[in-house]
């Protein structure tokens, strides 16, 4: 097991370094000058455009360029510093990583209280009506738009309802209609993936000796299906994660909500060439620790797994 | 059972709490608040001496004062200089400043604050990019007694009053900067405005409370004294729809930048009431390259000035909420020339005409196919930023150029890689779109127009000793006449060589609850709530 995980975070170091230069590859390739995006549409004067190319590295070569990010970020953890907030990366991390995990936690929590039950009861009434219609629904949260739907739920429940506010961080309030918009994708996904793995697994032999036996449906469900499907579901865990990282983008903008998304589109926006890299680099890298985890928890969960 | 009405209660339990607020409303708080709600991509820091994006300064002009203000009508008042002079044409500026005038923090404003001010703009450790460039030239700072200081410039600079009266490039107290333990901004950013900056959440909330000891606003405010409100709260909202939402729950009192589709219905609410302002500066204008084939042709670039259809594009895209331009600036400039209006009416025929007489020829007699000239086709490489209040626009435009023989191809790039593909020295681009809204009209012009800028923001690529000497003329002198008339000279010249092809101004809309009075725009488009009250 621990070779497993040494081989794994081996390969986690390896991921954050290809990630890292695709990233870092794909800013200098950006069109147009960044120093001259920070001010457009006015001008910099010479001086201040000098001391600003020294200042963000942009004097030097393109190679060395890349050297100095990998020596700043692996030897002293220093993921640069944003040219339009003057700060750290790492500071705008730690303050906007709250709220953001805040939104995904909570997103996660929908998706599981939406598709779960939902999985289960289509895969229980297996090709009657309640089947397709929970089916439908899935396909509908899974192809809805997150910026479409977000701005239906505000019209909805916000402008007509009056029931909770359109945007802002603070309070279960302002939680609630940011996390369905990201929990109903995440729910329709689980739904249609859960249905599938009951099925796999309502049809196995150990499951009709449980019958044969003559223990009741309720227990045969909960006990012997439910708990061998749910293992295969653990996987989703972990795109699920990764789909609300991504997701958060979106929804954080619509909601006018604070959070790693929100500065992310912010920072495109501004053409902060260090904060998109230093950011994007970080959501690599706890997505890709996120799905470790969900490997890992593998051979904890299922104990026929053995690393 | 019990279970099942525990489960009951729960549940009843968990949507009060969650819809609870719901019954008392999310409206903004009470008691003489207004909360504000704009968008947060011009926002970069609170810091005046470090700040660089437009909606910053916005926020920073009701927690401090610039030394003098500037008055709708173009001239100045004092702020926190009383009164000043302009010594050899403006190479020496003495600024005797406002007596009984003290930073939120109680260190007193004076002459050392003063220059503590601009000696940490100088600094570059501070990295002053934007307030540093009103400061260009700046030799010497002299303290003459605890009220008064002499500035010292390398070359006479008579736009000095200009440059430093734009609203947001305010002062802050030395006592607050200079402490190394002051860290958060309300502790660091003390100023001396109408308002106390008490808290920033970056990106989230800026709240702002009343100063009640200020007594030194502007002279064409309705008031001199503290302002109305208790509380000024701004919120960041980037998606306008939400935005919009906001304003019709209550959550906000007043939202920047309604868009151009909403603007009616709100207008015909009576709950609710539209503010508009138009700005000063460069509008949105079709820089035409003088120097890159065939926009090098006169006649190409007269014929897209009648092709094109202003009136229209106002009215058709922006429900006329951005007003036709007709020159390089936009209307309520500083110096405008009205007299260029006339220059290029609408008028396809003409355009046809001109292209005729230069030898442009209609391959398809009469039809729209492509002109030719010598065996080249009159194509034109455009670009623009993304977005619908820039694209929209462009594609209309296009279709107007297709009906005289003129193809416009569109790129839609970023600003950067518009300015390098658009302004550098053998650029690959025949126009591009450009503006930028700002009072200090010989600053804007200079930008476009002098040759100073060829390859930079000189993105026709015309440079000529006639219009630089206009510009610095305009620039070094004192004489408003001279000045006024070196400015609209260049503007005469601008339109005759058809440099640019103007299509609609840069404006500001915003919305507001109507029982919200007195939100008022300063010259260049600054809101500023310093008047505002509750009806």
């Amino acid at each position: 097991m621990s070779s497993y995980v040494l081989r794994r975070l081996g390969q986690l170091v390896l991921t954050l370094f290809i990630a890292s230069a695709v990233i870092f590859g794909a800013m200098q390739l950006v069109p147009g000058d960044p120093i001259l995006a920070i001010f457009f549409p006015r001008v910099p004067s010479q001086e201040v455009y000098a001391k600003l190319r020294v200042d963000l590295g942009l004097d030097k070569p393109f190679l060395i360029r890349y050297v100095n990010l990998m020596d700043r970020i692996v030897l002293h953890g220093d993921l640069g510093e944003s040219i339009k907030q003057r700060r750290s990366v790492g500071t705008i991390i730690k303050e906007n990583l709250p709220p953001t995990a805040e939104l995904a936690l909570a997103g996660i929590l929908v998706s599981v209280a939406v598709g779960l039950p939902l999985g289960i009861i289509a895969a229980i009434t297996r090709y009657r009506l309640v089947d397709n219609l929970v089916m439908v629904l899935a396909l509908i949260g899974v192809s809805t738009p997150s910026f479409w739907l977000g701005i239906l739920l505000i019209l909805a429940f916000s402008l007509t309802l009056g029931w909770l506010p359109t945007s802002g961080v603070g309070g279960i309030q302002r939680l609630v209609l940011p996390a369905l918009t990201l929990g109903l994708y995440g729910g329709g996904y689980l739904a249609r993936f859960t249905r599938s793995s009951i099925l796999e697994v309502k049809h196995l032999e150990y499951v009709t000796t449980a019958r044969a036996k003559g223990l009741g449906e309720s227990t045969i469900n909960l006990r012997h299906i439910l708990r061998n499907a749910l293992i295969p579901i653990v996987t989703m865990f972990g795109l699920l994660a990764g789909y609300m990282l991504g997701g958060a983008v979106i929804v954080e903008t619509v909601f006018g909500r604070t959070g790693i998304g929100h500065v992310l589109v912010s920072a495109i926006i501004g053409k902060d060439f260090p904060l998109v890299q230093g950011l994007l680099i970080f959501i690599v890298g706890v997505f890709s620790t996120v799905n470790l985890v969900v490997d890992i928890s593998y051979a904890y969960i299922d104990p026929r797994v053995k690393y | 059972m019990k279970r099942n009405r525990f489960l009951l209660v729960l549940l009843v339990g968990i949507l009060l709490t969650i819809t609870g607020t719901s019954i008392f409303g999310f409206a903004s708080p009470a008691d003489n608040t207004v909360t504000a709600a704009i968008r947060n991509w011009d926002y970069d820091t609170l810091d005046p001496h470090v700040s660089t994006f437009t909606q910053s300064w916005w926020m920073i002009n009701h927690f401090t004062d610039t030394l003098v203000f500037m008055r709708p009508d173009g001239g100045f008042s004092p702020a926190l200089a009383a009164s000043w002079e302009a010594v050899d044409g403006g190479k020496e500026w003495i600024f005797h400043l406002r007596e009984g005038v003290t930073f939120h923090d109680g260190t007193p404003w004076n002459a050392q604050a003063l220059v503590d001010n601009f000696d940490r703009i100088l600094d570059p450790e501070t990295n002053s990019l934007s307030f540093i460039n009103k400061l260009k030239g700046l030799q010497a700072t002299e303290i003459l007694d605890p009220m008064t200081v002499r500035l010292v410039f390398e070359e006479p600079f008579a736009g000095f009053l200009l440059a430093i009266s734009q609203p947001g490039f305010g002062y802050i107290s030395p006592t607050a900067f200079n402490d190394p333990a002051n860290v958060k901004s309300q502790d660091k950013l003390v100023g001396t405005g109408p308002f106390i900056l008490q808290e920033e959440i970056y990106q989230q909330r800026v709240t702002m409370v009343r100063n009640p000891d200020y007594a030194w606003g502007p002279d064409f405010m309705d008031h001199q004294d503290a302002a109305y409100l208790d509380k000024l709260i701004w919120r960041f909202i980037p998606e306008d729809e939400t935005r919009l939402a906001a304003l019709q729950t209550g959550e906000v009192d007043a939202i920047a930048e309604v868009p151009s589709v909403e603007v009616e219905g709100l207008r015909a609410d009576p709950d609710y009431e539209i503010l508009f302002f138009e700005k000063p500066g460069i509008g949105q204008v079709y820089h035409l390259n003088s120097q890159l084939f065939p926009t090098d042709d006169l006649a190409v670039r007269q014929a897209i000035n009648y092709a094109i259809d202003q009136e229209t594009i106002s009215e058709v895209i922006f429900q006329g909420l951005r007003p036709p331009s007709y020159g390089i600036l936009m209307r309520p400039s500083p110096y405008y020339n009205w007299d260029i209006e006339d220059m290029y009416p609408y008028d396809p025929e003409k355009a046809m005409e001109v292209l005729d007489a230069a030898g442009w020829i209609d391959p398809t007699g009469g039809g729209t196919g492509t002109r030719t000239k010598d065996g080249r086709l009159l194509v034109i490489n455009f670009a623009t930023y993304p977005g619908f209040v820039a694209e929209a626009p462009a594609e209309m435009a296009q279709a107007m150029l297709r009906k005289v023989g003129i193809q416009m191809n569109i790129s839609v790039l970023t600003g950067s890689a518009m300015f390098e593909g658009a302004a550098m020295i053998g650029s690959v681009l025949n126009s591009c779109v450009c503006g930028d809204s700002m009072a200090d009209i010989a600053t804007a012009l200079y930008w476009y127009c002098h040759s100073d800028m060829a390859g930079i923001v000189n993105l026709a690529h015309y440079s000529t000793p006639e219009i630089d000497a206009l510009i610095d003329t305009a620039f070094q002198t004192t004489d408003e006449a001279l000045k006024d008339h070196a400015l609209k000279e260049v503007q005469r010249i601008w339109m005759e060589q058809a440099l640019c092809a103007p299509t609609v101004a840069a404006t500001m809309v915003w919305g507001s609850n109507s029982s919200l009075t007195g939100v008022k725009f300063l010259i260049d488009g600054t809101p500023t709530f310093y008047d505002a009250k509750f009806k």
